[in-house]
């Protein structure tokens, strides 16, 4: 049996605008969470502060 | 404007279609850093710090701080919760259709994700790093601006910053129960200042702005009441907020240097509200002749005055009450 694939047929290739906006989000979506486990860390992880 | 009407323009801004045919949207990290509205921001940072600092008792300087980073995330969550909500209006207004969704470089819908999942993550943190009543606070004065304000209120009635003005009063009540856990006098009061000064400074804005508003159909008080009676509750509110500013004293949060610097500020407010209910702000249709158009613009001038003093006024006022309250406690 032929496997079902919904091939797409209007295939729109990004523009050099859009790929370079999704780069710089991507970065900054990098570097928050790294920010963010960073400070986790350091404020609570470390100094034995968690949750109950 | 109804609200099957904005829902239908919220759900084509969020089908994609509006926007780029390839699905990629084309907004960068600063359209998302706009989307906190980051000067609203810097005045919730400002005064939550001051709740935090005007309390009695200490907390870790992380915790401190882990705080007020939760404080101003929240803030700006509910700003983008705002701004999604608001989409259709906001691009319509010349103060705000250079916001990233009208400007069609983000769709209301990744502003959505964005607002929940910051939202969520600044209450849960303020819970760890401080308590359960600072985190839900916070989560209260999230949901106060998205549902109560920009949903509620907003599109209904002319007491809609009024009653909504109490989303920014919460800030330094929040900042204080991070430290003691509680609600009391005192943190009411630093909610009262905040509330009571919403609506003289916002209503400055709407006297030479009212033509934005009204073109888009939000009631603010210009547009429904008129200009006079706005320029006549500018006036009371100014002198309910002279009153509410010296209560610090009585209770003793605030000591003589709060003492002297608000009553020159509450005297500089009083001096401007009072030139703006003199004049003709806001009467731009009915000035039938040159003299008269030169009276409003004056009295546009006069509002426009009392809005940008407003910011100052408290910032001012919450400086002082916070570096006098620090100095006693380097002393004690």
């Amino acid at each position: 049996m032929r496997e079902y694939r919904d091939k797409p047929k209007h295939f729109v290739e990004p523009t050099d605008a859009e790929i370079k906006a999704r780069t710089k989000r991507n970065v900054a979506l990098a570097l928050a969470l790294l920010g963010f486990t960073a400070f986790v860390f350091v404020t609570m992880v470390s100094r034995g502060v968690l949750p109950s | 404007m109804s609200a099957a009407s904005h829902n239908t323009d919220i759900k084509a801004a969020s089908s994609g279609a509006a926007f780029n045919p390839s699905g990629l949207s084309l907004a960068e990290p600063s359209d998302f850093f706009a989307l906190m509205k980051p000067r609203v921001m810097s005045l919730v940072v400002f005064t939550a710090w001051a709740g935090l600092v005007l309390a009695p008792g200490t907390m870790p300087l992380w915790a401190a701080m882990a705080s007020i980073i939760c404080i101003a995330a929240g803030a700006g969550a509910s700003g983008a919760l705002n701004m999604w909500y608001d989409a259709d209006i906001d691009a319509q207004m010349s103060r705000t259709k250079k916001r990233p969704i009208p400007q069609g470089k983000m769709a209301p819908r990744a502003a959505l994700g964005f607002g929940a999942v910051i939202s969520a993550a600044s209450v849960w943190v303020l819970y760890i790093a401080s308590n359960w009543v600072a985190a839900a606070l916070l989560a209260f004065t999230i949901f106060f601006y998205l549902v109560i304000y920009t949903m509620w209120l907003k599109r209904r009635t002319p007491q809609n910053i009024v009653i909504g003005g109490a989303a920014g009063a919460f800030p330094p009540m929040v900042g204080y129960a991070a430290v003691t856990g509680m609600v009391t006098l005192d943190s009411i009061i630093l909610f009262m200042i905040i509330f009571i000064w919403t609506p003289p400074h916002f209503w400055a804005l709407a006297l030479y702005k009212a033509g934005d508003y009204g073109k888009v159909g939000i009631p603010m008080m210009p547009n429904v009441a008129g200009p006079k009676s706005t320029r006549n509750q500018i006036m009371i509110y100014s002198v309910v907020l002279a009153i509410t500013a010296m209560l610090p004293i009585v209770t003793g949060l605030g000591g003589a240097l709060y003492a002297f610097a608000a009553v020159l500020l509450n005297l500089a407010f009083l001096a401007m509200a009072y030139k703006v209910w003199l004049s003709r702000a806001g009467e731009r249709d009915k000035a039938a002749d040159e003299a008269s158009l030169y009276a409003v613009q004056a009295g546009d001038r006069a509002a426009r005055n009392l809005f940008a003093f407003s910011i100052i006024y408290l910032f001012a006022m919450f400086g002082v009450l916070a570096v006098e309250g620090l100095l006693k406690g380097l002393g004690g």
